[in-house]
């Protein structure tokens, strides 16, 4: 059924519907609140709580964006939240701004082969990300986690096309850098430091 | 922009293939000059198939999300026998055994307790809806608070003027509680919710606003209207003096049973025949929780009319039980 009509259920109220609409989303919000939270427990919270205020507020969505849009609006809300309240816990490691990112390399420790074990993978890139800015983390998710077209993260960001482009470029830049110097991109660190993630 | 980065923007659109054909011929013949963006490349490549990864659903987690909304929408219908209780409040709390067990979210909102310290607007509005009650004495005066909440939606008045309106039904019932209990301090702290989501959304303005009260603020202006709606049904309470100024994630009112099942939480006071407990504010203890209260044959609402600060990022929530007379 198209979700036009699957919408205008839900709207009504019906359960079944907005049942349907869970099905259809909820696997990518969890793998953006994965990626996010780097923890499951929290990813599952996230989702559920995505998913509530999403059937609390339907009635009032109007349609002008694309449910995915105004989905992942809530879905990153609550990532950026979660990020927010999680930073204000102990850090066992500094959190860095892009103006930071001259520090000198971390230790090497695992090798990249440990890193990206699949039980640290999640971990490691949500470390990963929260040494980029919040502006850079939010492109990131919504278009290489939640597969978001730069038309719909434009209208979830409200930025130009333009702007997704080109900030998407700094961020995965960014991101990269972070990656090489944690040790979890094991390709060329060494041969191209001018591209290392100088953010402009 | 410099070629530099004009080029590594290429490399990073390549990988979502929104390269035009002039750009792909472009970005060729540079890659096969310039090691350090064919690095470039193979990196980002590595990165976007690191997060394409497939992340599975938990086993389990649709069932929760629908059990969750399930219970939620159990609590948007007004039940029909309930509408009559709403007159005889004061004699029926009198006089029968009320076991009110509540569940207070411990989690102070530090902008919610600035009791007042908003838009005078939404302060005098909220007094406004108050009087409505009074004049009207019973649930309807809410339920058209709560109608007003809606049109301000459907009428495309801007999700701003939704979430003031819907807040404001709040704010009402607040003072409604006020008027006829006496709580003042919890009606002002409602008032400052108010305020601080009307602020919220001012500042974000446009698109972001639409979401600002429910997820910035921890208010969710969208929950008050069901609640709103049911709030004729149900008995005004009087805050003990302990809980004042606590903000809550869910508050819930279980009457129609006699004997009330173990509750996990803390039994914060009881006063005039009312018992107020606080519980951890997670979805397991709450569902348990709700759902023994059912299977012990009480009927379980939301009531959030109380006079306490509804903030869904609350450590904790409050039940309010009334077992049969």
């Amino acid at each position: 059924m198209d979700e036009k009509h699957i919408l205008a259920r839900a709207r009504h109220g019906e359960l079944d519907a907005f049942e349907e609409l869970v099905r259809r989303y909820e696997k990518r919000v969890y793998a953006v609140a994965l990626r996010s939270s780097g923890c499951p427990e929290d990813a599952a919270d996230i989702v559920q709580e995505v998913f509530l205020r999403a059937w609390r507020s339907i009635e009032s969505f109007r349609g002008d964006s694309g449910f995915s849009t105004w989905l992942f609006r809530i879905t990153m809300n609550l990532c950026v939240d979660h990020a927010r309240h999680k930073h204000t816990q102990p850090q066992t490691q500094p959190i860095v701004t892009e103006e930071e990112t001259e520090r000198p390399l971390p230790d090497p420790g695992p090798t990249p082969e440990e890193h990206l074990e699949n039980s640290e993978l999640g971990r490691e890139l949500a470390a990963a990300l929260d040494e980029i800015s919040e502006e850079h983390r939010r492109i990131v998710l919504l278009r290489d986690v939640s597969g978001l077209s730069y038309t719909e993260i434009a209208e979830v960001l409200e930025i130009s096309e333009g702007t997704v482009k080109s900030r998407l470029s700094r961020a995965r830049i960014a991101l990269r850098k972070v990656l090489l110097q944690r040790g979890n991109l094991s390709l060329s660190a060494a041969s191209n430091p001018s591209k290392g993630g100088g953010d402009a | 922009m410099s070629d530099e980065e004009y080029f590594e923007q290429l490399v990073s659109n390549s990988l979502d293939g929104t390269l035009t054909d002039s750009e792909r011929e472009k970005l060729e013949a540079h890659l096969a000059e310039c090691p350090s963006c064919a690095a470039l490349k193979q990196d980002l490549e590595q990165m976007r198939a690191l997060f394409a990864e497939e992340a599975d659903l938990p086993e389990g987690l649709h069932e929760s999300i629908m059990q969750q909304l399930e219970q939620e929408n159990k609590l948007r219908v007004v039940q029909p026998e309930k509408p009559a209780r709403r007159m005889p409040v004061f004699t029926m709390v009198a006089a029968a055994a009320v076991v009110v067990l509540v569940v207070l979210g411990g989690g102070l909102m530090p902008a919610f307790s600035t009791v007042g310290g908003g838009d005078a607007g939404a302060s005098s509005n909220a007094t406004a809806e108050g009087a409505a009650y009074d004049d009207t004495g019973a649930g309807q005066a809410v339920a058209d608070a709560a109608e007003q909440a809606g049109l301000a939606e459907n009428d495309g008045a801007g999700a701003e003027q939704s979430a003031g309106a819907a807040t404001d039904a709040t704010g009402g019932q607040a003072v409604q509680s006020r008027d006829s209990t006496g709580t003042s301090s919890a009606g002002g702290s409602t008032t400052g919710g108010a305020a601080k989501a009307g602020g919220s959304s001012d500042t974000n303005g446009g698109v972001w606003a639409e979401l600002q009260p429910s997820t910035e603020s921890g208010t969710d202006a969208q929950s008050v209207r069901p609640n709103a709606a049911l709030a004729d049904a149900l008995p005004s309470l009087t805050l003990p003096d302990s809980l004042r100024g606590t903000s809550v994630a869910h508050c819930y009112f279980a009457d129609g049973g006699e004997t009330v099942p173990d509750i996990d939480g803390e039994l914060v006071s009881t006063a005039d025949g009312l018992s107020w407990f606080l519980l951890s504010n997670n979805m397991t203890n709450l569902q348990d929780t709700l759902g023994r209260m059912e299977e012990a044959g009480f009927t379980v609402s939301a009531y959030e009319d109380v006079g306490l600060t509804i903030d869904s990022k609350a450590t904790s929530w409050l039940l309010i039980v009334q077992t049969a007379a």
